[in-house]
């Protein structure tokens, strides 16, 4: 089964402890390809960052718009695993995040 | 047979006057369309505008301004406390926007009903004024606990917010025309 890992370490700015707005979720999702890497992979691995201040809902809302309209809530969920790698609690806006694009979609 | 007229009995100004009454007729029925188009379209618009007021003004327009006082009441401790440590600044960070997606269940998704690019319009002014705060929060040289500081950089970043927010509301007029003329306002308001 091929799996991919996809941290989001790897995209914070410099000095940064927090990932918010929009524009950085798009920027993170067109920079790293990640709707290339949910179509490549059969298991995608996401990685939290440690030493994190905040990741806002409009970030991850920007970032997983495409695959969580392609794959749905539950596909979503069972195709992405979410790994904490610091103390962060991601899942509120997480949730949030995934509740709005499928909301504003009207696929609730 | 005898009551058709050719165009060889018609003089130039008959055939003139036959065409006219033929163009004239057909603009009416143009006009009509239109007139029956327009009037629809108005009344499909205030019909909108009605059932905007009676969701969101008349029944849920406190939240709005709950979710501001609320606000206020969660960031104001960081003013005049020099004490609060990155562990306080998060805990006031994961309230606020915790508040948010509250507001976002209890409020902002009823503007769907009504306009979706009102609804996107709100939530965006929202999720920046969080964005904007949760960024200021993150700043540890940014010396919240001073109030002169705390004032400009954050009771005045919210006030901007609310107000700019107050005016989408104020100026919904049911269509996406109004609109975007209204979204290039918020623009230029902020520089973008």
């Amino acid at each position: 089964m091929k799996e991919s890992v996809f941290k989001l370490e790897k995209y914070r700015a410099t000095g940064s402890k927090v990932f918010t707005g929009r524009d950085k979720g798009k920027y993170v999702r067109e920079k790293s390809k990640f709707d290339q890497i949910e179509e490549d992979s059969e298991k995608v691995i996401f990685v939290i960052p440690d030493n994190l201040f905040s990741i806002n809902p409009s970030f991850f809302e920007e970032l997983l718009i495409n695959v969580v309209l392609k794959l749905g809530k539950k596909g979503f969920f069972e195709k992405f695993e979410f790994r904490n790698a610091g103390v962060y609690k991601y899942e509120k806006p997480l949730m949030d995040a995934v509740d709005r694009i499928l909301r504003e979609n009207h696929a609730l | 047979m005898m009551f058709i007229q050719t165009s060889a009995d018609l003089s130039p100004f008959e055939i003139i006057e036959k065409l006219s009454t033929i163009i004239i007729a057909a603009c009416t029925l143009v006009l009509s369309f239109y007139i029956y188009y327009y009037q629809l379209k108005k009344d499909n618009k205030n019909l909108k505008l009605d059932w905007y007021k009676v969701i969101i003004i008349e029944s849920k327009f406190e939240d709005f301004f709950n979710f501001f006082e609320g606000l206020n009441l969660t960031l104001i401790p960081m003013k005049n406390n020099p004490n609060l440590s990155v562990n306080d600044k998060e805990r006031i960070n994961t309230a606020m926007v915790n508040s948010l997606i509250e507001l976002r269940l209890d409020f902002i998704t009823l503007l769907l009903s009504v306009d979706d690019m009102l609804y996107q319009c709100v939530l965006t002014q929202f999720d920046e004024l969080v964005d904007g705060i949760t960024t200021k929060l993150s700043n540890e040289d940014l010396n919240l606990n001073d109030p002169e500081i705390y004032d400009e950089e954050i009771s005045k970043h919210i006030s901007q917010y609310r107000t700019q927010l107050l005016k989408i509301f104020v100026e919904f007029r049911g269509d996406n025309d109004s609109y975007k003329r209204l979204i290039k306002r918020v623009k230029d308001y902020f520089n973008w």
